[in-house]
């Protein structure tokens, strides 16, 4: 009969499945209490949350933001960002205290000062930077032809232009 | 004792590809024919011999032969079929060969099907192709060895990792390999032209072709990871910025750069040095990317445990860097430019010229953001992290300027900054836009974006998707007029041109549809059995954790039942799996598909003891499926421009008033 089997699958996996959870986003176990935890996700302290949650990264995780993941980890993390953001602390202030603890490697993207700053200048130098040295370096050889096809340049017709006009029978003034 | 056989076979493969680099190499050098055709064979047998281990492998995971190592660690008694078939590049060695065994067939292809007027840089190209063979073959008997055997035999596999036993996984892996692969043709093409001094008749037709495949390989193969992941691993996205992404990604920039080169190439003659380095740079960064995942340089979802196969790539890649650099350095010189004066200035040439400038700035800034973990560290000391956030600051840009490069590029003409009838399209296009983006924002819901800057975001880029669009369709119809429409005659003529138009529709389709990622709507529900939450116009009622067993595995799913304005829609149960030979429990995505929308629910937790209680993530994802069909758009667009004859214009050096 199913209803016996059905039980006794469940008690079974009640006991097997219990102790060796992890998540599959990282092998850290998915904390059993996160269901007690809600997220704050609207109003002006719901954004607010979001913001700063989806710029921390998981720190067991490969990828993901503290957001995005339920590892343990995550939703500690995730506790205490809760917490000061209900009591008013701004998105720079709680992103320093972490930062403080765990160092720049807990921000999903590089911070802008220091050394890291130039992970950000120089994509940003390439794209405004890079056409006009193209057009410098490259764009700018421009190859004269004369009227038959001939490829010449600038020195050679100036050279040319010279040896005409001396070759040019003087006239008289 | 067939695993054996097998090693045997992947040995003789390596004396073969040795032999033929060598004997390949003083082909070149001496223009020794039979020196040459020895070296063919040497390869196309490495080949034959190559598949035959293959096959042997395959046979071993079918009758379980659980005495090889790899097989053991990659599969277990319970594996279905199919599983068992792609468990073959389930793990590093495994999928090691089986890009060794695509570069052993396709360069065997490759020396046989060339272009007649190619024949004197054949030694060169089979040099190329057979020292990449003879590393990878060498790699496969030392450290990445798949025969390797275990004593004593266990009785049951470790079974394979659940996250793979998904068919969007099972075909990834052979799809991009088939793509990297492929790069390796112009790349040994391009050192063949350099090593010969000169760009051969028969050359552009040939590597246009390999790059075009290699590009319809790279589309579908990273498309289909981006599927896999959005069903597999339960964040509700599609692509991370994760380092082994960007890996594939950069590969496939450089190839979409290299067809646009050749473009030029083809028509006028010029950027035929670019072409070369774009060519080699595709097909070095194939091989990097594996390298900073697979040698745990970088930590990525892909990352295998560390293994001494690093510094053999490294040394690899250092090596073929320095022999192309030099090459290059003492070569290029002899690659004449054309003969055509250079017109710069606003033409379709320029045009080509900001798409590969804004292309090459993409690779580097995703280059520059996967290496700068380490690079950083090496420096500081002090570790960061670069994920999306840094990438989606500056790819949107890019993609504004492809999107108009696209548009502007299609409507001019060679050597003439004059679009012919240029303000009537544009202006057209932008009144057939302007209905056309209505219609999206209203039926995709786009003013629900709750954020300013990512409603004007989506409007502006669906505006100018759809204006670049109609610049296309416009552009089409003006050359068949010139034809008076007849088609059949265009087709046998343009059938590049066309699928290249295609292709641009299916990149516009798809960057609409990652447009939709600006929309930002999403919730966290805890529901008791029988509670209902309301989301997005829908609702979710939760009724009970439901137990199922099927496939090799005990799924979890937490069911609820969709309805909106009172109407049932239908089940949604995302899950989570637990399969018997791991301990960790495994997402299944709960996934409504719609064509404007999907809605997307993971389990995030439940209540083990009564399974009446359950937190669900809840995400809108809009446009998700724009980007799936885009995939087959632009890969269709490929496979039309593989037909075309290529015949060229040999008077591709005159100057002409039209393309």
């Amino acid at each position: 009969m199913k209803t016996p089997t059905l039980f006794r699958t469940w008690m079974a996996l009640v006991f097997l499945v219990w102790a060796p959870l992890a998540s599959a986003q990282d092998q850290a176990p998915i904390d059993e209490d996160s269901r007690k935890h809600q997220w704050p996700t609207e109003g002006k302290v719901g954004e607010d949350f979001l913001d700063v949650a989806k710029e921390l990264r998981c720190p067991t995780c490969t990828g993901l933001s503290v957001l995005e993941s339920d590892a343990k980890f995550s939703v500690q993390i995730k506790d205490i960002v809760k917490e000061q953001v209900e009591q008013g602390k701004s998105k720079d202030e709680i992103l320093a205290y972490f930062t403080e603890r765990y160092g720049p490697w807990i921000l999903r993207a590089p911070p802008k000062s220091g050394f890291n700053a130039l992970a950000w200048i120089l994509p940003i130098a390439v794209l405004l930077l890079g056409p006009p040295l193209v057009w410098f370096f490259v764009w700018r050889r421009r190859r004269v032809v004369s009227s038959q096809g001939v490829r010449s340049s600038d020195a050679i017709l100036a050279e040319m232009n010279e040896r005409l006009t001396a070759m040019k029978p003087r006239t008289r003034a | 004792m067939l695993a054996d056989i097998g090693f045997f076979l992947v040995f003789l493969c390596t004396v073969l590809s040795i032999y033929g680099a060598a004997a390949a190499t003083l082909a070149a050098f001496w223009r020794h024919r039979r020196l040459y055709r020895s070296a063919r064979a040497a390869i196309t047998v490495a080949g034959v011999l190559a598949t035959i281990a293959a096959l042997i492998l395959w046979y071993s995971f079918f009758i379980r032969d659980y005495s090889i190592g790899y097989i053991f660690k990659n599969s277990s008694n319970d594996l279905p079929a199919m599983y068992t078939i792609t468990a073959f590049w389930s793990s590093l060695e495994g999928s090691h060969f089986l890009w060794t065994l695509l570069i052993s067939l396709f360069s065997g292809l490759a020396l046989w099907t060339y272009s007649k007027d190619n024949e004197h840089i054949m030694p060169y190209v089979a040099a190329s192709l057979a020292s990449v063979m003879a590393w990878m073959n060498y790699l496969l008997i030392s450290h990445s060895d798949p025969f390797l055997r275990m004593f004593p035999t266990a009785d049951n596999g470790q079974g394979m990792n659940a996250l793979l036993q998904n068919p969007y996984m099972a075909i990834h892996p052979p799809t991009l390999f088939t793509g990297y692969t492929a790069l390796a043709i112009p790349a040994a093409y391009s050192v063949a032209a350099l090593g010969y001094g000169d760009i051969t008749e028969g050359w552009l037709k040939t590597t246009r072709r390999w790059a075009l495949f290699a590009w319809i390989a790279l589309t579908a193969g990273i498309i289909l990871g981006g599927r896999w992941a959005y069903v597999e691993l339960g964040w509700a996205g599609y692509w991370a910025w994760d380092p082994v992404e960007n890996s594939s990604f950069i590969p496939w920039i450089f190839c979409t750069a290299l067809l646009h080169s050749l473009v030029v190439q083809d028509k006028l003659g010029h950027l035929k040095r670019l072409t070369l380095i774009l060519a080699f740079l595709g097909f070095f960064f194939s091989f990097f990317g594996t390298f900073i995942t697979r040698s745990g340089v970088i930590s990525s979802v892909h990352s295998f445990a560390e293994s001494p196969i690093g510094p053999n790539y490294l040394i690899f890649l250092a090596a073929m860097l320095l022999i192309v650099s030099l090459l290059y350095a003492f070569r290029a010189h002899s690659i004449l430019p054309a003969e055509t004066d250079k017109v710069w200035g606003i033409s379709k040439e320029s045009a080509l010229v900001v798409t590969q400038f804004l292309l090459l700035t993409l690779a580097t800034i995703v280059c520059v953001g996967t290496l700068y973990p380490i690079i950083s560290e090496a420096i500081t000391g002090e570790r960061t992290t670069v994920q999306a956030p840094y990438f989606n600051a500056f790819a949107p840009w890019i993609g504004l300027g492809l999107v108009l490069a696209i548009a502007v590029g299609n409507m001019m003409r060679y050597q003439t900054a004059k679009i012919p009838e240029g303000s009537k399209l544009m202006i057209g296009a932008a009144l057939s836009a302007a209905p056309l983006t209505a219609a999206l924002v209203y039926f995709g819901d786009v003013m629900a974006t709750p954020k300013p800057f990512a409603l004007g975001a989506q409007l502006v880029g669906m505006f100018l998707c759809a204006w670049s669009f109609f610049c296309l369709t416009f552009d089409l119809g003006l050359r068949l007029k010139d034809l008076r429409f007849k088609l059949a005659l265009f087709f046998k003529r343009n059938l590049a041109y066309f699928g290249g138009y295609v292709a641009h529709v299916g990149l516009l389709v798809a960057i609409l549809g990652f447009l939709g990622n600006y929309r930002g709507v999403n919730k966290i529900a805890t529901l008791n059995a029988g509670e209902s939450v309301a989301f997005y116009g829908y609702d979710l009622k939760f009724e009970r954790v439901r137990v199922s067993e099927y496939d090799n595995a005990t799924h979890f799913e937490g069911v609820m039942q969709v309805s909106r304005d009172g109407r049932p829609l239908g089940e949604l149960a995302p899950a989570r799996s637990k399969y018997p030979t791991k301990a960790e429990l495994h997402h299944e995505v709960g996934v409504r598909s719609g064509f404007w929308h999907d809605l997307y629910a993971t389990l995030s937790d439940f209540d083990r003891s009564s399974g009446a209680r359950a937190t669900f993530e809840l995400h809108l994802n809009p446009t998700v499926r724009f980007v799936w069909i885009a995939a087959f758009i632009m890969c269709a667009g490929g496979i039309l421009a593989l037909f075309d004859r290529y015949r060229g214009d040999k008077s591709r050096d005159a100057i002409r008033a039209l393309d």
